[in-house]
């Protein structure tokens, strides 16, 4: 009792840890205690191995989660830009579009004031059709500069019309705005090319990294409580099955997490 | 002797205890690596929430954003449809649009009136076909803008959740510390001592562990994509005045999520447009029968009890459905709680202090309306006025569901009328001194949503300040209603010629008053029949 053996009930011997007992003078030797043991370093090297593995998965974790931080940002970032691009583009199509309401309207005014003088000239008024005809081209010209100032016709696209006599339209809100955001986002002082969502994508990506890294820390915890059992309990198979257990759980968090959350 | 066998029987006693203490040292820990695993567990839990919290907070940075461009693109391009009928009505005023004989009178010449009408029709579809984009595709552009804001406000209720749990978690961790403490302090305590410490330390560390459960479990909301699509869509219909449409677009909504408050509220707005059609436009209330009072005040009521009452549209939604209904100290109690979650909303204050009014108490009325009138000033002239005759409205709601307060509802109509009246004319009114002033109507009528108003009166001083203040009946029995545009307050005019304004309705009103105030007194009030009923 003074040898600091075993408390009642607990045993170092693999015969007494399953209540068997070697016997006999033929059977060879039991291995002594040393032989059976681990070797006195290998758990603490191991519960040291193991918890400098989960430092250096917190710290990957702790980069990954700087850097999907950063993602996020840029994301953010991007996604205002490529807005702002999308506001000014909706405002001046809606501006465009106002304006050529308002020269669809003169267009039509025009071409009645024209129609009226072809009325008068058939009763031979030529002076009032002069008069009208003259009015429907002031008319035309106000309303080309008004266009021209709202920036719904380009000059050029206003000296084909006056050549051809031919009214552009209607206007395609849709194609508009699809053109105003291109001019926006292609001019050489634009931003360049936004993917905001490509962003947002690889900052979920890096956060899943980082998960499976917290969790994989997590395992190597359990590992490293595994060993303390392995290197502080009696009963040798309880000192066995942890060892295992924590071998099991610290191999197989490296071999099937780590290497793509890494 | 002695001493030898006290030394003997002290041996294994000191053996035992040390033995017993091994024990309780291994199992402290074990206690203390468990609680370490669940520690890191919860660590965990509370990086995911943190982690989700970010990914909200990124995604609803981005929907606000992308909200308010594709709301600029959608009321601008509105806009510009609206221009499209102005444009076609304003060639009325044109003169080769204008009546054959005037235009045969003006140019000296003959004019075929089938050509001439030809001509109209040409230009008036000319520019009607002005847009390949139809309405349908603005109103769908205008769904869109609705749907990403509703997605928006969702992700922030998710990420406002994420944001507690995760702040929970910190909360269960900290506690889980002080539990971990007392377990390991038993270590170095003496044995009588630890049971008092050791047994609170680790009941707080299964509280602890349950606590977290609790957090992890409380779900995290989530709003079905087609709710908010099909509550996008009855957003849209609601301010484009389709009552229908919008009742059957948030009753989509409500099937998949029953507790959607965005749809409630709308669904109680759009049951009351549907039989008050100008209600959301003049605050007309023309079912005098109030069929939709009921089930409106169900929607409400289902979305008050599922977080309603801590959302400022909700509330303000309740609010106006509880003055309409002239249920007073209901709307009080509502209007008080909006204010509390939204004190910006002018409108509010102005109700609030119609009701002190319908309750008697005039200086709570007056206080309301100081408040009111204290944020006017960053308002234009016709906010203002806009606001005001919401005002004047339910003050008139006031007069009719209790006579006893019409006094006083008439004393602080008077009162916001003097108020108008001299910002209008920049001077102080002087009420002393009048003589008796007479009004006449001598013409007032509805066409085609146009008001013609022509007055006679008798006995205004040339250089009063003077206000007229017109109401309509909106339908046979129902209450007056003061819209924005039939007020007029500054000096004497000049009459005669009479007003013509635009004043689009849907229930024709059938019966007008007009009262006349003079320096801020009110002289003279008269009525004159409307056009038949349309509602």
């Amino acid at each position: 009792m003074t040898d600091n053996g075993p408390p009642p009930g607990e045993s170092e011997t693999p015969g007494d840890s399953d209540g068997s007992v070697e016997a006999g003078g033929g059977a060879p030797p039991a291995p002594t205690e040393e032989a059976r043991r681990l070797p006195k370093w290998l758990v603490p090297g191991l519960i040291g191995l193991v918890t400098i593995t989960a430092g250096l998965l917190t710290w990957r974790a702790g980069q990954l989660g700087s850097a999907s931080a950063y993602e996020d940002r840029q994301s953010v970032g991007q996604t205002i830009t490529q807005e702002t691009q999308r506001t000014e583009a909706g405002l001046e199509t809606a501006h465009q579009a106002s304006g050529y309401v308002a020269y669809s309207a003169a267009s039509a005014d025009a071409i009645a004031l024209e129609d009226l003088a072809s009325e008068a000239a058939d009763q031979g008024r030529t002076d009032v059709a002069a008069d009208l005809l003259r009015r429907a081209q002031q008319t035309r010209e106000n309303a080309e500069e008004l266009a021209a100032a709202s920036g719904t016709f380009g000059e050029q696209s206003l000296l084909q019309q006056e050549v051809t006599g031919e009214v552009a339209g209607p206007f395609d809100v849709a194609e508009r705005f699809d053109s105003n955001k291109a001019a926006a986002a292609t001019g050489i002082t634009s931003a360049g090319v936004l993917d905001p969502q490509a962003w947002a994508d690889q900052a979920e990506d890096t956060r899943s990294r980082v998960r499976l890294l917290r969790w994989a820390t997590l395992a190597m915890l359990i590992a490293v409580a595994a060993y303390t059992v392995a290197e502080l309990a009696r009963r040798r198979t309880t000192r066995m099955v942890a060892f295992t257990v924590g071998g099991i759980v610290y191999a197989g968090t490296l071999l099937l997490v780590v290497p793509g959350a890494w | 002797m002695g001493s030898t066998t006290d030394t003997s029987r002290e041996g294994p006693v000191e053996l035992a205890d040390e033995a017993v203490e091994d024990r309780y040292r291994r199992r402290v820990g074990i206690i203390l690596a468990l609680l370490a695993i669940t520690g890191a567990w919860i660590a965990v839990l509370a990086t995911d929430a943190a982690t989700a919290e970010s990914t909200t907070t990124r995604e609803a940075t981005r929907l606000a954003v992308q909200a308010q461009s594709a709301d600029v693109l959608a009321k601008g391009v509105e806009a510009a449809r609206s221009e499209i009928e102005a444009e076609v009505d304003a060639f009325d005023s044109r003169e080769v649009f204008s009546d054959p004989d005037a235009l045969e009178a003006t140019l000296g010449i003959e004019i075929d009136p089938a050509r001439a009408a030809q001509r109209r029709a040409a230009a008036e579809e000319q520019v009607e076909s002005a847009f390949s984009t139809d309405g349908a595709a603005v109103t769908e552009l205008a769904e869109t803008a609705a749907a990403l804001s509703l997605e928006q406000k969702a992700t922030v209720d998710a990420r406002i959740t994420w944001n507690a749990k995760a702040s929970q978690y910190e909360t269960v961790l900290t506690t889980l510390a002080i539990a971990v403490f007392l377990v390991g302090f038993t270590l170095v305590i003496g044995r009588r001592l630890r049971p008092p410490v050791a047994v609170p330390g680790v009941f707080l560390a299964i509280f602890c562990i349950g606590w977290a459960g609790v957090i992890y479990s409380h779900p995290i909301p989530e709003v079905d994509q087609d709710a908010i699509d099909a509550t996008a869509a009855g957003k849209v219909a609601l301010s484009q005045r389709r009552a229908e449409d919008a009742r059957s677009d948030f009753t989509v909504a409500l099937e998949s999520e029953p507790d959607y408050l965005p749809a409630l509220w709308g669904r109680a707005l759009a049951t009351l447009l549907a039989v008050n059609p100008d209600v959301l436009d003049t605050m007309a209330v023309t079912d005098t029968s109030q069929s939709a009072i009921e089930p409106a005040a169900r929607d409400m009521q289902t979305a008050m009890d599922n977080g309603g009452d801590q959302d400022p549209q909700t509330l303000a939604v309740a609010a106006l459905a509880r003055t309409l209904a002239g249920d007073w100290d209901a709307a009080r109690d509502t209007i008080d709680s909006a204010i509390d979650l939204n004190e910006n909303g002018v409108e509010l204050y102005l109700w609030r202090a119609a009701v002190s009014v319908a309750l008697g108490d005039s200086d709570e009325a007056q206080h309301w309306l100081d408040e009111a009138q204290n944020r006017f000033s960053d308002l234009d002239g016709d906010r203002r006025r806009e606001l005001v005759a919401q005002y004047f409205t339910v003050l008139e709601v006031v007069s009719a569901t209790t006579p006893d307060q019409a006094q006083l509802a008439t004393e602080f109509t008077e009162q916001a009328v003097a108020a108008a009246t001299e910002a209008s004319v920049g001077r102080a009114l002087d009420p002393s001194g009048q003589a008796p002033v007479t009004l006449d109507v001598v013409e007032a009528t509805f066409a085609d949503d146009t008001t013609t108003l022509r007055f006679s009166y008798d006995g205004i001083p040339n250089d009063a300040a003077v206000a007229i203040v017109g109401y309509e009946r909106p339908a046979p029995g129902a209450t007056w209603v003061q819209p924005a545009e039939l007020f007029y307050a500054g000096e004497v005019p000049s009459g005669g010629e009479g007003v013509t304004i635009n004043t689009p309705r849907s229930c024709a009103p059938v019966e007008y008053r007009f009262d006349l105030y003079v320096e801020g007194q009110l002289v003279d009030s008269v009525t004159s029949p409307g056009v038949d009923a349309t509602c």
